[in-house]
């Protein structure tokens, strides 16, 4: 008896501690995170559900950390463990335009007359590359009189697509990818013009 | 890094969690970012956005959020001129919609898996096909139903506007 005593003993200190640890590092709601999630679930309002958030779920908890704390011990080990091999995670990788990529010369008309999005509930505006509109003119923007336009091909899910610049012996100007998809395929990549500049994401 | 609260769309006539962003990629291609503030572990995008499958296309048909600044986002902070829906013109790839009982809980992203994964294929904004993958039976009947997330730690705002004050 003496060791279930000893046993539930170190339960209680284990729940002192966590509950501590608790008390010091827990934050409040922020009022702007409330709405979001009660926007998201709107049973967060409800009588009952605070109530076992609230009541409940804590009591069951402190009283499974009293029963099990071996277990409880382990899984914040894990946690920890775990969070040191996230670190250790890739960061997305990113995607280094290639003259391979290159799909087809064309020239800002060109590429406007067929980038213009319909939409039969009227919800993009009917300009090149509708909501993107903006960025495509800070692109256009920074291409220069000797710069070339190609179609740029983007490998994800079988598909590529993009427009990008070409700029003599020029590497490192960026722009974003628009949504162009093209064929599967990739097409004569060869230009007399110098290095392909942009820099996109592949997923 | 926590589970994330997922996207919320509308299809079929029910609403379900949108383990997907799309509008990730609306900003990583150059469309206006308006700098969400991230004050939950379980949102690091700062927001949650409601969208709809209508007719096959994809739309943006609520977003909620707060800016650095504390101001409250809509779809109207990022498209000013379509505040009531916006079509997703700019996403081709893949949605997940988990559907059924949680097989495994993981507390990162939208790594956690459920009985079935449905599928919407997208291209450019509109769904060419859907799929569904089954990825097993729950072994027990008190398994969770749908998409949640399990635990988060938020930042208050206070604490930082003092910060930036002081």
């Amino acid at each position: 008896m003496i060791y279930l005593y000893w046993y539930l003993g170190i339960g209680v200190a284990v729940l002192a501690v966590v509950f501590g640890a608790h008390q010091l590092t827990k934050k409040d709601e922020p009022e702007s995170l409330r709405d979001l999630l009660d926007a998201v679930n709107p049973d967060r309002r409800k009588l009952s559900y605070r109530i076992l958030n609230n009541v409940v779920a804590p009591v069951l908890a402190a009283v499974a950390v009293v029963v099990v704390w071996p277990a409880a011990l382990y899984m914040k080990g894990k946690e920890i463990v775990g969070k040191k091999s996230e670190s250790a995670l890739d960061e997305e990788r990113e995607f280094a335009v290639e003259r391979t990529h290159l799909q087809e010369r064309l020239t800002v008309l060109q590429i406007e007359a067929r980038e213009v999005v319909a939409d039969p509930l009227g919800a993009v505006p009917d300009l090149p590359f509708g909501h993107l509109n903006a960025a495509w003119k800070t692109f256009v923007e920074e291409v220069g009189a000797d710069d070339e336009l190609w179609s740029l091909g983007r490998h994800r899910d079988g598909k590529i697509h993009g427009e990008n610049a070409i700029r003599d012996n020029g590497l490192g100007r960026s722009m974003p990818s628009l949504p162009r998809c093209l064929p599967d395929q990739h097409g004569p990549a060869s230009t007399a013009a110098g290095t392909v500049a942009g820099v996109d994401r592949c997923r | 890094m926590t589970a994330q609260i997922a996207e919320r769309l509308r299809y079929q006539g029910e609403d379900v969690a949108m383990c997907t962003n799309p509008l990730s990629d609306f900003f990583a291609m150059g469309g206006f970012n308006p700098r969400f503030e991230s004050n939950s572990t379980a949102l690091w995008r700062g927001y949650v956005g409601r969208w709809e499958i209508v007719d096959g296309r994809l739309y943006l048909v609520e977003l909620h959020g707060t800016l650095e600044d504390g101001t409250e986002a809509s779809v109207a902070t990022i498209f000013p001129d379509f505040p009531d829906r916006v079509f997703a013109h700019w996403y081709s790839g893949t949605i997940r919609i988990p559907q059924g009982k949680q097989l495994e809980y993981v507390h990162m992203g939208y790594g956690s898996t459920f009985e079935r994964d449905l599928f919407l294929d997208v291209e450019r904004g509109v769904v060419k096909s859907t799929r569904v993958r089954h990825n097993g039976t729950a072994e027990s009947e008190s398994a969770p139903d749908g998409y949640d997330v399990g635990a988060m730690a938020v930042f208050p705002r206070s604490k930082k506007d003092d910060a930036e004050g002081a």
